[in-house]
């Protein structure tokens, strides 16, 4: 009863509540950056910078090497799969291929396509490559009757930068489908839009 | 005893009014749009075999006309990659232009697109000089 009414109460109930306040002041603060952290990541579609994709996509593969396993053997050739013929500039012809699936990439006589295989020619509907000592003829991609024939009619009048495509070039593969294209372009066009109703 | 609870009342409201001033004094939030892919066409020889382009962009297009890009053209061929970084800006004309640095040597550019897919040329740093061009497909 005596410490109940001693004047020393008081200043500790008011010792406590100082605690109290500061303790709720420093639980808040931590609260609110908190959410301010989520709020950074939940807008749009704000993503953290990396350049992992790149760097991964390309180190992930198994190294490209096609290494002579004895004396006078290698091993199987590349897939490889012809998309187009391109008349370069120089009057030469440049081909459109397709090495193992991946994406297209132009090649001239001579090129290197793969380990131990070389470019050797290039005609209106085929491509030769030497893989080892072998002669390899990889013919054009058969497609409808229509389409084929109206490609070697147009080859005869190759020009430089003339392509004969296909239609297999800029054709989605299902790994392309993996990009972030589709809200880029919209924020492209919603960018574009936005300047031309300027005054 | 009251002004105690004033003091802390006050106290709350600056701590939790903090955020949203900061925010409201400009701090705008940006997007980044992760892989952005181009096909890439080019006779140029270093990048003959380099199909892909591919690149994160960073920036506020709604507040801004400029983007940051990193990424870098893809050799797949050769299981290689050019590092590149630059810059795109929407131009006031209604046009796209990007300027792309490739590894250490060369310059991508590519002037006053009308969309997202053009022409470009690689330029040499240091004499800037036009090596070739590429045309760059948007997938």
């Amino acid at each position: 009863m005596a410490e109940a009414n001693s004047p020393a109460r008081p200043q500790r109930q008011k010792l406590a509540y100082v605690a109290c306040a500061i303790a709720l002041t420093i639980l808040v603060t931590l609260l609110s950056k908190g959410f301010g952290l989520f709020a950074e990541d939940g807008v749009g579609k704000a993503v953290a910078p990396t350049a992992q994709p790149i760097f991964n996509q390309v180190q992930s593969k198994p190294p490209a090497k096609e290494s002579v396993v004895s004396e006078g053997e290698i091993t199987p050739p590349p897939e490889i799969q012809l998309s187009g013929i391109v008349g370069g500039a120089n009057g030469q012809q440049l081909a459109i291929i397709s090495v193992n699936k991946a994406p297209e990439l132009i090649v001239h006589v001579g090129d290197q396509i793969f380990a131990s295989s070389t470019v050797t020619e290039i005609n209106l509907d085929s491509l030769t490559y030497r893989h080892g000592s072998n002669l390899i003829r990889v013919a054009m991609k058969s497609h409808a009757p229509s389409s084929q024939g109206s490609a070697a009619s147009n080859t005869e009048n190759s020009q430089p930068g003339f392509a004969k495509s296909t239609g297999q070039i800029g054709q989605q593969r299902p790994s392309d489908a993996k990009n972030g294209n589709v809200e880029f372009r919209q924020a492209f066009e919603q960018k574009m839009k936005s300047l031309q109703q300027r005054p | 005893m009251k002004t105690f609870f004033k003091f802390w009342a006050s106290l709350f409201v600056l701590v939790t009014a903090l955020p949203s001033v900061s925010n409201a004094a400009g701090v705008a939030p940006t997007n980044t749009y992760t892989d952005v892919v181009w096909s890439v066409s080019t006779t140029v020889p270093d990048f003959a075999r380099c199909t892909e382009l591919r690149v994160d962009a960073t920036g506020d297009l709604n507040n801004s006309r400029r983007l940051s890009l990193y990424g870098g053209q893809n050799c797949f061929a050769d299981n290689d990659v050019f590092p590149a970084s630059g810059s795109a800006i929407f131009n006031a004309n209604g046009t796209f232009s990007m300027n792309l640095f490739l590894g250490s040597g060369y310059v991508l550019q590519c002037n006053e697109w009308t969309g997202l897919s053009g022409s470009c040329k690689y330029v040499l740093i240091g004499n800037g000089t036009t090596v070739g061009t590429a045309v760059l497909t948007f997938r």
